[in-house]
């Protein structure tokens, strides 16, 4: 992987602020697809973030981090709803979790199909600090911002997401396949011998 | 007693290989080559290759068109 992405220039004017919104985008909807997993959902989520980003955009220090004031936007957003509609989201989440089959392994190849059902089984703090360490390459230090919390947290919760992945994944952390008597011993065992 | 170290003196220990930092203590934004990033980068493209949905893109336009009225001002 490259080296992290340093925050990008960060915009002056309102024009400018909207061509930095647009490209953003792919990486905002990516952000909210990992929140939440029904693609609509997390478009709702970034319409409402966005919402909120226009209707705030006084509140922009020109000359701060655009990126990170867009995630935590679109982050608290998601947890706000969240706390809003904990049962029925708990009830969604529930059953799309239980249609869920496990991931299959085969040969250490992770389909990204496969992926993308570990990647859902994950909590949200592992979730997300993954989509922004792992998939977007940013710096502990502004996911750690994003997040509200210390950079420690996000580098433990990006150790410990990724092990848990691979346990769902039934791979190591090199890629490469448990072996089948590893694979059999319960969860607890195989976290024990990372 | 010539001759003989000090018996309260410290030694230094031997030589032994310098330990391999585990594979889970690697800072992940430097990893690439391995499943999990690869993947991740992979489920981020799919999305990034997505049409931004027009209901985005007017939301977007709505700041363009402030910014042309200040531009006026």
């Amino acid at each position: 992987m490259s080296e992290p992405r340093k925050a990008p220039p960060s915009p002056q004017t309102q024009g400018e602020i909207r061509e930095a919104l647009v490209e953003l985008m792919p990486n905002l909807r990516a952000f909210a697809r990992s929140l939440c997993s029904n693609p609509a959902r997390a478009d709702d989520l970034v319409q409402d973030a966005l919402v909120k980003a226009l209707a705030n955009i006084e509140r922009f220090e020109p000359g701060t981090n655009l990126r990170a004031w867009m995630f935590t936007i679109l982050r608290n957003t998601y947890y706000s709803d969240l706390r809003k509609k904990r049962r029925e989201v708990e009830d969604s989440e529930g059953q799309h979790a239980a249609r869920l089959a496990d991931a299959p392994n085969q040969h250490g190849v992770v389909d990204l199909e496969d992926f993308k059902v570990a990647f859902s089984k994950l909590n949200n703090d592992h979730r997300e600090v993954l989509t922004l360490v792992g998939a977007f390459g940013l710096p502990y230090e502004e996911a750690a911002e994003i997040c509200g919390c210390a950079v420690g947290t996000v580098k433990s919760r990006v150790n410990r997401a990724r092990k848990r992945l691979a346990e769902l994944l039934g791979i190591d952390s090199d890629g490469a396949p448990l072996g089948e008597e590893v694979r059999s011993l319960p969860q607890g065992v195989i976290a024990g011998s990372w | 007693m010539t001759g003989q170290p000090p018996e309260n003196k410290i030694k230094a220990p031997p030589d032994r290989p310098r330990r391999k930092r585990p594979a889970e203590f690697t800072p992940a934004g430097r990893r690439g080559d391995d499943p999990i990033t690869r993947n991740l980068k992979r489920v981020y493209e799919q999305v990034a290759a997505e049409p931004i949905p027009p209901d985005l893109m007017k939301l977007l336009d709505q700041l363009g068109d402030r910014t042309g009225e200040d531009d006026d001002v």
